[in-house]
């Protein structure tokens, strides 16, 4: 009884808590029982080699990935596999990924007012003034009329975390946010997700920006094969990784 | 007896184009809306709706158009039900174009990278607002051009209607040919109506082809 209480409690003081969760490709086992409690407001950094799981981790907050064992709770909501009310938990969790995935066919604009019209059932008026306001707040507000094919990179993922933002979400989850970016692009998408978790933002970020991880997180996950491998604030992650993996790879991208 | 091709005759076959218009339409709207139902279904994420819309289109486009035109007709007269050749004509031809379209479409739902369904996803967008907002205006324009592609085969295909009796351009052409026995005349005449028809709308499928390679690079 009273571990089942505070397992409850834990939960849901938790922005997320993932417990034992597991997740297949095929035979491919992706996540070998990952435990991870996330407080309200943490920044959080996840690292690790290609192919490691860092990614399917957070796709399963949001089931982008479905989860095949264990137990997710976003805000105090169980998230399960095939839910019908899924869209509802979506709608509170931002995404940034890789490619940006903005929608060619639609101006800066109108990407970040159709989630709050469709899904929040915002009036035009009030999705455009709120569009503007994070248009503005990641400093590309002159670029409202255009297309995304008319950005640079940088530009386009500034848009893609403008359009997250509109829905006011709890969380934020970015999927390697530079990565698919040209270098001089890099800065201006970490500065706006630096001025993000400056603002008390609750950011998991699978990223590979070490300066960034060191900046803002309040811990650093290093994973492998699926595994979270070591689990530190960025400071002792940085200084004195306990992990020989952890020290390998940390050799290897902090080398140049 | 026979009679001289003559300006009536003349008449008589390209007034009968109307009537290969009029199939041709009826089944391309009917094939639109089917073909629209046999997309989403064969896309959608419930594995049973994919099965139907796979054997569907696996059926009639296994099968060659005349043969489903002589299931419509003789089928339903088998069943007790007297369709007269135009219904069972534009029923054949609908299911015909239901099925094409719908895999043509299927295709270019599925052309749209993986990453907008995800965008979409993540913002909590319902299916129907993801294929309405999202999928389907980007779906549209790759379709364009393979759509009115198909309509030209559509527009040929009706040409099998005469077979069960129904008087379009082609059956104008037997049934003038029969009289004045010039089928050499008749046929080309035909023919060259066919093209008129069909030309202008291959040129359209070309130019839509090209503009969409153009606007990619």
């Amino acid at each position: 009884m009273t571990i089942a209480a505070e397992t409850v409690d834990r939960a849901a003081d938790a922005m997320v808590s993932m417990e034992g969760v597991e997740k297949w490709f095929g035979t491919f086992q992706a996540l070998h029982s990952i435990d991870l409690s996330v407080a309200q407001g943490e920044r959080i950094v996840i690292c690790g080699p290609s192919g490691s799981g860092k990614s399917t981790l957070i796709r399963c907050i949001n089931q982008l990935d479905a989860h095949q064992k264990g137990r997710i709770v976003v805000d105090g909501v169980e998230i399960l596999p095939g839910s019908r009310t899924i869209e509802a938990v979506r709608s509170e969790i931002g995404m940034v990924f890789q490619q940006f995935n903005l929608f060619p066919h639609m101006t800066v604009l109108q990407n970040c007012m159709l989630a709050p019209m469709r899904v929040r059932g915002a009036s035009r008026e009030q999705a455009e003034a709120e569009a503007r306001k994070y248009l503005e707040r990641v400093r590309i507000p002159e670029q409202a009329g255009k297309y995304p094919a008319e950005l640079s990179g940088g530009q386009q993922q500034r848009v893609a975390i403008a359009r997250a933002l509109c829905m006011h979400p709890k969380i934020m989850l970015f999927d390697e946010p530079t990565s698919a970016l040209d270098p001089e692009m890099v800065k201006e998408v970490l500065d706006t997700m630096v001025s993000l978790a400056d603002d008390g933002m609750t950011m998991l970020c699978v990223t590979h920006e070490m300066g960034f991880a060191r900046r803002v997180a309040d811990r650093v996950i290093f994973m492998e094969r699926g595994r979270i491998v070591e689990e530190a604030p960025p400071e002792q992650f940085f200084s004195n990784p306990q992990h020989e993996r952890t020290r390998e790879f940390l050799g290897q991208i902090l080398a140049h | 007896m026979i009679r001289p091709f003559g300006i009536n005759e003349a008449f008589f076959i390209i007034s009968a184009i109307q009537w290969t218009v009029l199939l041709s339409l009826t089944a391309f709207a009917g094939g639109a809306l089917g073909g629209f139902a046999i997309a989403l279904m064969r896309t959608s994420p419930i594995p049973a709706l994919r099965r139907i819309a796979s054997g569907f289109i696996q059926v009639f486009q296994g099968t060659p158009l005349l043969m489903q035109l002589f299931l419509v007709f003789f089928g339903a007269s088998a069943m007790g039900w007297k369709l007269n050749p135009w219904v069972a004509a534009a029923i054949g031809l609908t299911l015909h174009a239901s099925a094409f379209l719908g895999e043509i479409w299927r295709g270019s739902i599925e052309t749209v990278p993986r990453g907008q369904w995800e965008a979409a996803h993540a913002l909590g967008l319902r299916y129907r607002e993801k294929i309405r907002d999202v999928i389907l205006p980007q779906a549209i324009k790759l379709s364009l051009a393979p759509t009115v592609g198909f309509l030209v085969q559509l527009i040929k295909g009706t040409s099998l209607a005469a077979i069960i009796g129904f008087t379009e351009l082609t059956r104008a052409g037997q049934i003038v040919n029969n009289a004045t026995f010039q089928p050499f005349l008749v046929f080309g005449l035909v023919g060259a109506l066919y093209f008129a028809l069909c030309w202008p709308l291959s040129m359209l499928s070309a130019h839509l082809e090209r503009r969409l390679t153009r606007a990619s690079r």
